[in-house]
């Protein structure tokens, strides 16, 4: 029943986004309108990466400039909507194409493992194509059903109420859930906290529920220092029916949404001290259920495109493959794993890696393109979406391809982008992450523990 | 106050942890509701035949006899069965930090500490809700007993008990539900009411306790008043400031020999135990009252209120950010009785004492999330007891002159109604909301039966016993929507025996055998509790069946004047063992995602095949020349019992060991008391050998290291002056080594090396 009445809640935000309703404007290309009618909760909190006060627009003019580049930006010919509605210059909401993702050029790697046939790896329990516990059923999974719950009530089409995002709060908050998580979640992407600066009565993978260690290090302690700041703001904003309701809803999802992504990383990195993490990767992702009905991120994914659904969880079954392949011990180190086993985990994490930063682009890219689609606090909701999840991509992207970055990190701090800044974001979006695949991505010699 | 009389010979100096005379007869099952005086004897041992002692009150010494101001050890109430007793004046040698820890070193007993305001013990490998407690008589078990380790026994100060008396192995036949592991019978300190020393006495007591390695600072003031020797009322309060405990350091992993992560967090000194410390403010009244020669009446009033005290093991959880803590910011027991007893009637109901007691269990706790969550989560669970307990002795009879035939027979029934509410509130926007309750609010337990035991002797060879109890349970919630827990109305009746013989070929040798059958019908902790449990979750399952014990026991007693012994085997069966086991998520309530959501989960089953425990546990106790004395307790259990995953989890044994059964452990000590002067000065080793036996739930649990518990061996002095009445200076100077150690099961480490020092003045 929950996934059925997610994909209704889902479908109906999809409708709403394709939907024409009528509106006083668009908030595409507004640069002159008012800016106040969002408040003070589109703060960026992601300012060391896109700092900037994203206020969103409430459209009241429109502008025939912006109008007309959007037409001349369209390179699909079949951009002309029968609807008129939609083809009004500078109208909301407008009917961009902004084109497809050519996924032609992109093919597994050679090093990159597939259920049916992989080269670089000896036959696993992963062949099969379906998730096998390493351990016990992880808790993460419930984590992800609680971001459906949440979702359910803030996201569902109308705008929430206070006493929605009280509910929500209490079950993000839930004893040994989200907010449990989120305080102690570490982007590995960046490197440890220096030895001598851990605390050696705490775990090597909870170093950031250290208070010290969360403020000396916000990159690397991403869910104290990033997230938990976003998702608190917006709660109590939204609790005290401060500024845009669905603003405030878009934030916390998309600070969740960061939250779980992140975590799919994190746990296959802690998969190799702790084996029973392998399961929590996968369970962060789709909520421990099976490949194609996956909920949170992977169902919003899977709605984007199945293909990058299935190329990240082929990048989990790498990493379940390997765990296999060099099982733990009672106390298992990167050292017992021996050179092989090093080298595939690094293959398949790197795989991993490279359809998750596809996956979260392609999540992006999907709000950038919905932009002009929606209208007024819709239309500021997707924006603030978009500037907080937005800015995760900015560090690969500036490794990836700088001019991409430095355009996509600029749009991020746009608070009212045209078409045509949106364009140029998505197509440094194509850019940088085309694939899910990236031969020349190399792991960071400093990731992981 | 029982002023002993005693005959000539004076009573024996050393008197160490085997602390309880060993009776060479029997004395009535329920003798500590029946106050009787201890003629002259050699050997300190209890009367023969008690029941036809002089009447309640009667303290007038025999002739012959003369008075010291030294109290023989109270009698075991079933001196056939294996059990101690802690006194008085142990505990002043002791100088324990609560009543829990008063029982450290008893034979059978092993003492678990979730929190350094906390302290659960074990007997014969069960605790909690398997072992009963009573205070004079008057049950302590409530329904929101939880299974594994409780604080409840904790909340009974120390300073206002006269003795505690631990009896091992099942005693359902007498003391109801739960005794399963055994009971815990906690005596109070009585007014004295010294008869015939004028209309009015009176009695101060002060005492000032200092601790070095909690730094704690705390003392009691009592005041004893007695009126023309028939009305006594003594009546104190108390006060301590605790801080956090210091300890040895972290304990070692058996696993890896690796230092152990939380819990405890420490201090920076990696000694400190973050976590722990907590005050409390204890107060009570006990007024004693003879109407005439016969007729006694009691009314009393004991009151604990601790406060501030972290549970160590969630200062933080081990999933939680570190600055996290849960903190009972108050526990409170208050009990108020009055009992009546009356002596010198018919033949079928000889003595009689009838008690009605209102007791009120009630906790707040408090879970502060950390610095960057505003989430605060309040649990406020309250337990309301009306009980009553009746105990008839008969007349002894002697239908030949060979043999002595006895009955003890009664009822008892409590009534629990149990308020449970808990809130969420976010500080950043001052919003509450309801949250899930620990207990289902309004849920009504009741547990009672009606019990006899005949106890007979034929010549002085042989003594039998048989018992039998009848009990009632009825459990009753109603349907939450908070919670979304079914409602439930559960009716149990069950019948349970009890069989004993002893033989004494020897005046100083028994060997006493003993067959129990123990009960436990689910509580309302069973039936609807959701809670976290060393870092996991658990939840209710409303279905389950009452567990049944059956005890064989076997042992010797050797007392002879410069030796006693008791040791005893045991072999323990439960059926329907209730036991945690691991649960899969889909199987948490509807809509509860702290369940689903926890490191793991479990719920409380059936065991479907029967557990064991058995084991050894006794004392020795060795009197030497000159005031010297050594003494000596062990205890082992082992237990085992089905493994709920068997058949579920892969490559999973079918019996596994049951979950935080203690290791085997014991105490050694050799002192020198002196009978003429007053000083005393005792050297204690303690021990506990490691613990890897461990139940799948245990792997799990943050409390105990990974492989394992590591065992430990701590030294200990006890020193100090006795200049009796008036002045008592003692001091424990405790693990000498520094050693870094803990209680199998534990939160918390035991202390390290520190000065335990008590000053007791009075007049």
């Amino acid at each position: 029943m929950r996934t059925t009445t997610n994909e209704l809640a889902r479908l109906t935000i999809l409708a709403l986004a394709l939907a024409t309703p009528a509106c006083g404007g668009g908030s595409v290309g507004d640069e002159g309108a008012d800016s106040d009618s969002s408040g003070e909760t589109t703060d960026n909190p992601t300012s060391t990466t896109a700092p900037t006060s994203a206020t969103m627009t409430d459209a009241t003019t429109n502008d025939t400039t912006a109008s007309t580049t959007m037409t001349t930006m369209s390179t699909d010919p079949d951009t002309t909507d029968t609807d008129p509605s939609t083809t009004e210059p500078g109208g909301c909401p407008q009917d961009i194409d902004f084109g497809a993702p050519d996924l032609a050029g992109c093919t597994p790697l050679a090093s990159d493992f597939t259920p049916d046939s992989s080269a670089a790896y000896p036959a696993c329990v992963a062949d099969g194509g379906e998730w096998v516990l390493v351990d016990e059923p992880p808790g993460s999974a419930a984590r992800v059903e609680a971001y459906e719950d949440m979702i359910e009530l803030l996201r569902n089409g109308a705008t929430p109420s206070a006493d929605d995002f009280t509910t929500a709060r209490a079950i993000y908050a839930t004893d040994n859930g989200l907010e449990s998580r989120v305080l102690r979640r570490e982007d590995t992407h960046y490197p440890p906290i220096p030895a001598a600066e851990q605390d050696p009565g705490v775990a090597f993978d909870r170093q950031c529920s250290v208070a010290d260690n969360a403020t000396n290090y916000p990159d690397r302690c991403v869910g104290p220092a990033r997230i938990q700041p976003i998702v608190d703001e917006a709660f109590v904003a939204g609790m005290t029916g401060d500024g845009d309701a669905n603003v405030h809803a878009a934030r916390i999802d998309a600070a969740v949404q960061w939250f779980l992504w992140i975590s799919i990383y994190k746990e296959a990195a802690s998969c190799i001290l702790a084996p029973g993490d392998c399961d929590s990767t996968w369970a962060y992702y789709n909520g421990g259920t099976e490949q194609g009905a996956g909920i949170g991120v992977s169902a919003n994914l899977r709605e984007i495109d199945p293909a990058i659904d299935d190329a990240i969880f082929n990048g989990m079954l790498a990493i379940r493959c390997w765990r296999d392949l060099f099982p733990a011990d009672g106390d298992p180190a990167f050292e017992d794993l021996g050179d092989a086993g090093e080298a595939m985990f690094y293959e398949a994490h790197e795989q991993l890696d490279n359809a998750s930063w596809y996956g979260w682009a392609r999540l992006v890219r999907a709000h950038l393109e919905r932009q002009p689609a929606v209208c007024d606090s819709e239309a500021d909701a997707n924006w603030a979406f978009i500037q907080v999840a937005g800015p995760v991509l900015d560090p690969e992207a500036a490794v990836r391809d700088e001019a991409a970055a430095a355009t996509l990190t600029s749009l991020w701090a746009n608070d009212a982008p045209s078409v045509d800044d949106l364009t140029g974001g998505i197509a440094a979006l194509d850019a940088a992450f085309g694939c899910p695949q990236c031969e020349s991505c190399d792991v960071s010699q400093e990731w992981g523990y | 106050m029982l002023m002993l009389a005693v005959a000539a010979a004076p009573p024996r100096a050393y008197d160490g942890p085997t602390a309880a005379q060993p009776a060479t007869d029997p004395v009535p099952l329920a003798s500590a509701e029946v106050p009787f005086v201890v003629p002259a004897s050699t050997t300190g041992a209890t009367p023969k035949h008690p029941t036809a002692s002089p009447p309640v009150g009667s303290e007038a010494p025999s002739e012959g006899a003369r008075i010291v101001r030294v109290k023989l050890p109270p009698a075991l109430t079933e001196p056939d069965r294996a059990g101690s007793v802690i006194t008085r004046r142990d505990l002043d040698e002791r100088l324990p930090r609560s009543a829990p820890d008063a029982l450290r070193g008893e034979p059978g007993v092993f003492v678990q500490q979730t929190a350094h305001g906390q302290a659960s013990p074990y007997i014969r490998g069960l605790t909690g809700q398997q072992t009963v407690m009573l205070f004079d008589g008057v049950r302590m078990n409530t329904s929101t007993f939880r299974q594994g380790p409780n604080q409840y026994f904790f909340t009974v100060d120390s300073r206002s008990v006269d003795h505690i008396e631990v009896v091992r192995g099942g005693a359902s036949t007498r003391y109801g539900a739960d005794s399963l592991g055994g009971a815990i019978l906690a005596s109070p300190v009585e007014p004295s009411m010294e008869r015939g020393r004028g209309p009015i006495t009176a009695h101060a007591k002060g005492i000032f306790a200092t601790t070095t390695a909690d730094a704690q600072l705390g003392g009691r003031a009592q005041l004893d008043l007695g009126v023309l020797g028939r009305v006594g009322v003594i009546g104190g309060f108390g006060y301590r400031d605790v801080n956090q405990l210091y300890s040895g350091g972290a304990v070692r992993q058996p696993a890896d020999n690796s230092l152990q992560k939380v819990p405890p967090r420490f201090a920076p000194d990696g000694k400190t135990q973050l976590g722990t410390g907590f005050r409390e403010f204890t107060g009570d009244v006990r007024a004693v009252g003879e109407i005439n020669r016969r007729n006694r009446i009691t009314v009393a009033y004991y009151d604990y209120r601790q406060r501030d005290a972290p549970r160590t093991d969630f200062c933080p959880q081990s999933t939680a950010p570190q600055d996290q803590c849960l903190t009972y910011r108050k526990q409170f027991r208050t009990l108020v009785y009055g009992k009546y007893q009356h002596s010198g009637g018919p033949a079928a109901a000889e003595s009689v004492a009838l008690t009605l007691s209102y007791q009120r269990q009630h906790e707040d706790r408090y879970l502060e999330v950390g610095e960057d969550s505003s989430t605060r989560r309040t649990g406020l669970d309250t337990v309301h007891t009306i009980g009553t307990a009746l105990t008839i002795h008969t007349r002894r009879f002697a239908p030949a002159s060979w043999s002595r035939v006895g009955v003890t027979y009664g009822a008892d029934g409590y009534l629990d109604q149990v308020r449970s509410d808990a809130t969420l509130t976010f500080i950043d926007t001052q919003t509450s909301r309801p949250d899930i309750s620990q207990y289902t609010n309004g849920a009504k337990y009741f547990t009672g039966g009606v019990w006899g035991i005949v106890d007979s002797e034929f010549t002085r060879v042989l003594r039998l016993r048989l018992g039998t109890r009848v009990a009632a349970v009825r459990s009753r919630a109603p349907y939450s929507e908070v919670r979304n827990s079914p409602a439930h109305r559960l009716y149990w009746l069950t019948a349970v025996g009890h069989a004993g013989i002893t033989i004494s070929p020897l005046r100083w040798l028994a060997f006493p055998f003993s067959v129990d059958q123990g009960f436990r019908a689910p509580n309302v902790d069973d039936l609807t509790s959701r809670q976290a449990t060393g870092g996991g979750s658990q939840f209710e399952n409303a279905f389950l069946r009452p567990e049944h014990s059956t005890l064989l026991e076997g042992g010797i007693r050797i007392t002879q004047p410069w030796l006693e012994l008791r040791m005893f085997g045991f072999y323990t069966v439960i059926a329907d063992h209730i036991q945690r086991r691991p649960a899969e998520r889909d199987e948490c309530p509807e809509g509860d995602l702290i369940c689903g959501g926890a490191k793991f989960t479990v719920t409380l089953d059936n065991l479907e095949s029967l557990s064991v425990i058995r084991g050894i546990d006794g004392g020795i106790r060795l009197y030497l020349p000159y005031d010297f004395g050594a003494a000596a307790t062990v205890s082992y259990a082992w237990g085992e019992g089905r493994n709920p995953r068997w058949g579920v989890v892969p490559d999973e044994q079918y019996r596994v060991p049951l979950s935080r059964v203690p290791p085997l452990n014991g105490t050694a000590e050799f002192g020198w008391r002196s009978t003429e002067w007053g000083p005393y000065i005792i050297g204690v080793v303690s021990w506990a050998r490691v613990q890897d036996r461990l139940n799948p739930v245990d792997e799990n649990d943050d409390r105990i290291p990974d492989g394992g518990t590591p065992g430990w061996v701590a030294g200990h002095i006890r020193a100090g002056y006795r200049l009796e009445p008036n002045l008592l200076v003692g001091m424990v100077v405790e693990n000498l080594a520094n050693s870094a150690y803990r209680y199998h099961g534990s939160s918390v480490n035991a202390p390290g090396r520190g000065l335990i020092f008590e000053l007791q003045g009075s007049f």
